[in-house]
């Protein structure tokens, strides 16, 4: 069984999870607003299985089913994207502590140097976010930033 | 008596007096008028129009002409589950020092009140430092064919009310037809107050309400479609009843209505939740103060809110803005109408799986 | 005879109203700002409009609305620029252009594609003007005839035209619509008023947010995508002379029958409140993939998914400002904050828009027309420098993208639930992406998901089951439909029967 009908059938068992938690969960609801979500939880499930079952018994054939997925990449390309997702995690993460302000210039200033850039460049891109939020987002348009985990101890 | 001992009663007044007034005398700077010089002050809200943010705004931009130190005060938006979001936001960053107000609509005192699913805030710790009053007005669309009162209207027999969501209004009117002897069939559901009256006019529910200023604004507009005023929620008069708005002074309370059916109803649960309902929409945007905010910083803020409510700059800046003055419930009496409506809903009538719960928030 | 010269006055005078001072120096400024509006990710036209209207306060209400309107006008014109250049759209109305239009640019044909788009916008908007002129008469009658099973007519249109836009394998993108409706279901707007698969989270009462979903979906694997090449975004050397323009106007011309259908659509979905700018934007470009005797080079670069969304989303916009006006009826989200403006300017929406203020009526769909191709000619000096973008280091554009996108996805509802959605979206997208998993019925089920359950059940509320057999209206669109969709995958599957027993013999 080739990576990609593994993926498959990883994501067919996942949104057929997704289709029998949808049904249950609206179980202590009124017919009126159970209606809708079972219709489109019992199409999922009935599409998954079909899915599954024509996966598994190699009938399912599309022009993407034989061609490389990325877990057939040079090791170093996968390296790469695994990077990415833990860049990406640490924004993510940095926001829900610290909050934009401090986060994204952060990240801009210090992935342009992780990435060879020089630092000039890199301090540049960093101040351009920053203005962009404290200058624009803040100052000007006066947007209520979400107030991170450890929003009280920053001075701002 | 004795010169002498009337000398020692005095003296004993006057020290007595002198005990009482010292600590003020010598505490003084204590309790002089809060300075706001160079702070920033955010305003809280869970409207996201507009026109209600520039309302808003524009208050604030008066009431920071008679705050001491005249501060900066800028009007957030923070919406989401009705008004839900910003209210327990605003728990968990609200501090003592005047510094951040909010504005609760009644939805949010109700949800508190009857024990509404998700409320993490505590409604009875913050202070009242005024209100603007929001009155509902119930109209009808244009196969509401049958005369022009909501009382005709209820005793032909049964119709459908449109609306987004269940609420107080939508109680008020389930009440009154309840009393006529007929059902009003409610269909919830709309995405927009614009999509009810869109289907009010082509016919497909014959009632709904509006908010009563925009129908003073729009009048032209909506009878133009067809549409047709019936009964107001009302504001509550000085006698403590409900009285008709003077925008609206034309178009009965359902209150009124509901005693025609009625004439003994004043005391039935039903004409209680009415005016309950009528109450707390009389401060439908209520300005709250964050937890044991001292009696200094609630009186300045009261203060100034009154006198940037009279200021007429501010009259005529917000009349040319949104078409009306804005009304102002000052602080004490908005948090005396607060105190008697949450009283009324403690009632286990309100509370969740009972009938008055149902008709507000809906349920089974 | 006497209506049609009233209205044709009415035109011409409010066109002279937009070009004469200062009007027009107001509008270009607007256009400006909705130039800039555009092209950062998650920003776009209701952010303009909160940063505008305290400046037209006190403002002639032709001048204002000149400001106001030229900024709205244009936002949709160059979110295309990022959706192209870098994949990533600059609104959520400019996704379906990035579908085709960025594999244009790495092609090395993103001047193709943007001019492609500037002059769909511009025909676009022209088309749903000139309905605008020929409807004025039976307005009334006809949005009040639209209740609520006929928006569901029209909604189900629009789900039904996401099932074309499956790519390779129908299946994969019936489970993926079915997700996207599920997705739709989560909300706190159940007859009762409970939260449903929604729980005590709050954040979630108000349903998933749709733009850092779209964002997280269809933006980050692009950025994780052009970090792993590590080079630039045109995988392939590029003329960097302005090209492509004459290019991009042909191929409008060629596509004159798409790009009508596409503004028709558009114009419709703008003109019917509730629906919206998405919908415009995927019903055109469902519309497109139905009637291509290729649906399969959607996706890949095909100029026709690029003109198509944009001529419909732009048509959008002149289509929502008629029930706005004439009835006081948003068409869309930025017409509920021009109507709340519309009091500071001291008109009032209604019949005296369509009598007495026809010429400010007119006024404000000419700003609409004559900013599109202000920005069009701004956008086309500008190219040059724009496709410059294409050859910027990954190393320096990456890390751009990624915090203005997230602080785009911020926006929403300022909540860091958003940045969770987003995040989340972004996982997952990547994995659909390189696994052939189609995003777009997921987001066309989202969507359309929501407001066809509640036109669904206002229908059957108000109506019972007479809604299918009483109203003929809804007769007239499920023909539509058929013909539209129906009735080119039947033809298409009989071709290609033709073609089997062709060879087979």
């Amino acid at each position: 069984m080739t990576y990609r009908h593994r993926i498959d059938l990883l994501l067919t068992g996942f949104f057929l999870l997704i289709a029998l938690l949808a049904i249950i969960g609206v179980q202590d609801l009124p017919s009126d607003d159970q209606l809708f979500p079972i219709t489109a939880g019992t199409l999922l499930l009935v599409a998954t299985c079909i899915y599954a079952f024509r996966v598994l018994t190699r009938r399912h054939v599309d022009e993407s089913s034989e061609t490389p997925t990325i877990l057939d990449l040079p090791s170093h390309e996968k390296v790469t994207i695994l990077k990415m997702i833990i860049y990406i995690s640490s924004l993510v993460l940095g926001v829900m502590l610290f909050g934009h302000l401090v986060t994204v210039p952060l990240f801009v200033f210090i992935y342009m140097l992780a990435h060879g850039e020089n630092w000039v460049i890199a301090f540049l891109g960093g101040c351009v976010m920053l203005i962009f939020v404290r200058g624009i987002l803040i100052e000007l348009m006066n947007v209520a930033m979400p107030h991170p985990l450890f929003g009280n101890y920053l001075p701002f | 008596m004795s010169i002498s001992t009337r000398s020692k009663n005095i003296l004993k007044k006057s020290l007595v007096a002198l005990s009482v007034i010292a600590p003020f005398a010598i505490a003084g700077p204590a309790l002089a008028e809060p300075d706001f010089a160079g702070k920033d002050i955010t305003f809280w809200t869970s409207h996201k129009g507009a026109d209600s943010v520039l309302s808003l705004q524009t208050f604030s931009n008066y009431i920071s002409k008679y705050l001491k130190g005249n501060p900066k005060i800028t009007v957030v938006s923070k919406f989401g589950g009705g008004g839900l979001v910003n209210a327990n936001y605003f728990a968990k960053i609200n501090k003592p020092d005047g510094l951040n107000v909010t504005m609760f609509n009644f939805v949010v005192t109700m949800a508190w009140a009857m024990g509404k699913d998700g409320v993490n805030y505590e409604l009875d710790q913050y202070r009242m430092v005024g209100a603007e009053p929001q009155v509902f007005m119930h109209m009808a669309g244009t196969s509401a064919k049958v005369g022009d009162s909501m009382l005709d209207i209820a005793k032909a027999g049964p119709h459908t009310y449109g609306t987004r969501t269940r609420n107080a209004n939508v109680m008020a009117a389930e009440m009154l037809f309840k009393g006529a002897g007929n059902p009003l069939k409610v269909v919830t559901g709309f995405g927009k107050t614009e999509d009810v009256i869109q289907a009010l006019a082509s016919g497909e529910v014959q009632l709904s309400y509006v908010y009563g200023p925009a129908w003073v604004r729009n009048e032209a507009n909506y009878r133009g479609m067809g549409l047709k005023p019936l009964a107001q929620m009302g504001v509550i008069g000085k006698n403590g009843e409900v009285a008709r708005y003077a925008s609206l002074a034309n178009i009965p309370t359902v209150a009124e209505l509901y005693l025609k059916t009625n004439p003994n109803g004043k005391k039935t649960m039903e004409y209680l939740a009415m005016k309950t309902a009528t109450g707390l929409s009389n401060i439908g945007k209520g300005y709250f103060i964050g937890k044991d905010t001292p009696d200094d910083i609630v009186d300045a803020w009261r203060a100034a809110m009154q006198k940037a409510a009279a200021d007429p700059d501010f009259i005529k800046e917000h009349t040319k803005l949104l078409g009306t003055p804005l009304e102002l419930v000052p602080g004490p009496e908005a948090e005396s109408i607060l105190k008697d409506g949450l009283e009324v809903l403690k009632d286990t009538y309100f509370q969740k799986g009972n009938d008055g719960y149902k008709m507000v928030f809906g349920g089974k | 005879m006497l209506e049609t010269a009233i209205i044709l006055s009415a035109a011409i005078d409010g066109l002279f109203q937009v070009l004469a001072w200062p009007a027009f120096p107001f509008m270009f400024m607007g256009v400006l700002v909705g130039m800039l509006l555009g092209l950062i990710p998650g920003l776009g036209g209701l952010v303009g409009f909160a940063l505008l209207i305290p400046f037209v306060v006190g403002l002639d209400p032709v001048v204002g609305l000149a400001l106001l309107l030229g900024m709205a006008a244009v936002t949709t014109q160059t979110d295309t620029i990022p959706a192209v250049l870098i994949g990533v759209p600059g609104t959520s109305a400019a996704m379906a252009t990035a579908l085709d239009g960025y594999p244009m640019a790495k092609k090395g044909e993103a001047g193709r594609a943007l001019c492609a788009s500037y002059f769909a916008s511009i025909f676009g908007t022209i088309v749903a003007a000139a309905l605008f002129i020929i409807l004025l008469p039976f307005l009334r009658g006809l949005i009040f005839s639209f209740g609520q099973p006929e928006f569901f007519m029209l909604v189900m249109f629009g789900l039904l035209l996401a099932g074309s836009l499956a790519g390779n394998s129908l299946l994969r993108g019936i489970i993926m619509a079915a997700v996207g409706l599920l997705l739709a279901m989560v909300s706190s707007t159940t007859s009762i008023g409970e939260p449903r698969y929604a729980g005590d989270i709050i954040y979630l009462w108000e349903g998933i947010p749709v733009v850092p979903l779209v964002l997280g979906l269809f933006a980050i694997p692009e950025v994780i995508d052009l970090a792993r090449r590590g080079s630039t975004i045109a995988e392939v050397a590029a003329d960097t002379k302005v090209t492509g323009m004459r290019q991009g106007l042909t191929d409008n011309i060629k596509n004159w029958w798409l790009v009508v259908k596409a503004s028709l659509l558009g114009a419709l979905a703008g003109f019917i409140p509730g629906l919206g700018g998405q919908v415009a934007e995927w019903m055109a470009y469902g519309a497109a993939v139905a009637s291509d005797p290729d649906p399969s080079s959607f996706g890949k670069g095909n100029v026709r998914g690029v003109i198509a969304p944009e001529a419909g989303t732009a048509a959008q916009k002149p289509g929502a400002l008629v029930p706005t006006l004439a009835f006081g009826i948003p068409g869309n989200v930025s017409m509920v904050i021009l109507l709340a403006v519309f009091p500071i300017m001291g008109l009032v929406p209604g019949p005296s828009m369509l009598n007495e203020q026809l010429s400010v009526t007119f006024s404000m769909i000419w700003t609409m027309v004559i900013a599109n191709i202000l920005a069009a000619i701004l956008a086309l000096m500008l190219q040059k420098w724009l496709i410059r973008l294409c050859f910027i280091r990954a190393s320096i554009i990456v890390p751009l993208i990624l915090g203005a996108m997230l602080i785009g996805a911020t926006m929403e509802n300022r909540s860091f639930g958003d940045v969770l959605v987003f995040f989340l979206a972004g996982l997952f997208g990547y994995l659909f992406k390189h696994f052939d998993w189609p995003r777009v019925p997921l987001i066309m089920g989202m969507i359309m998901g929501a407001l066809a359950e509640r036109y669904l059940f206002l229908s059957i509320n108000l109506h019972g089951t007479k809604w299918l057999t009483d109203r003929p209206l809804v007769w007239v669109i499920a023909a539509v439909i058929f013909l539209s969709i129906g009735m080119p995958a039947i033809m298409r599957k009989r071709q290609g029967q033709r073609t089997k027993n062709g060879s087979e013999a």
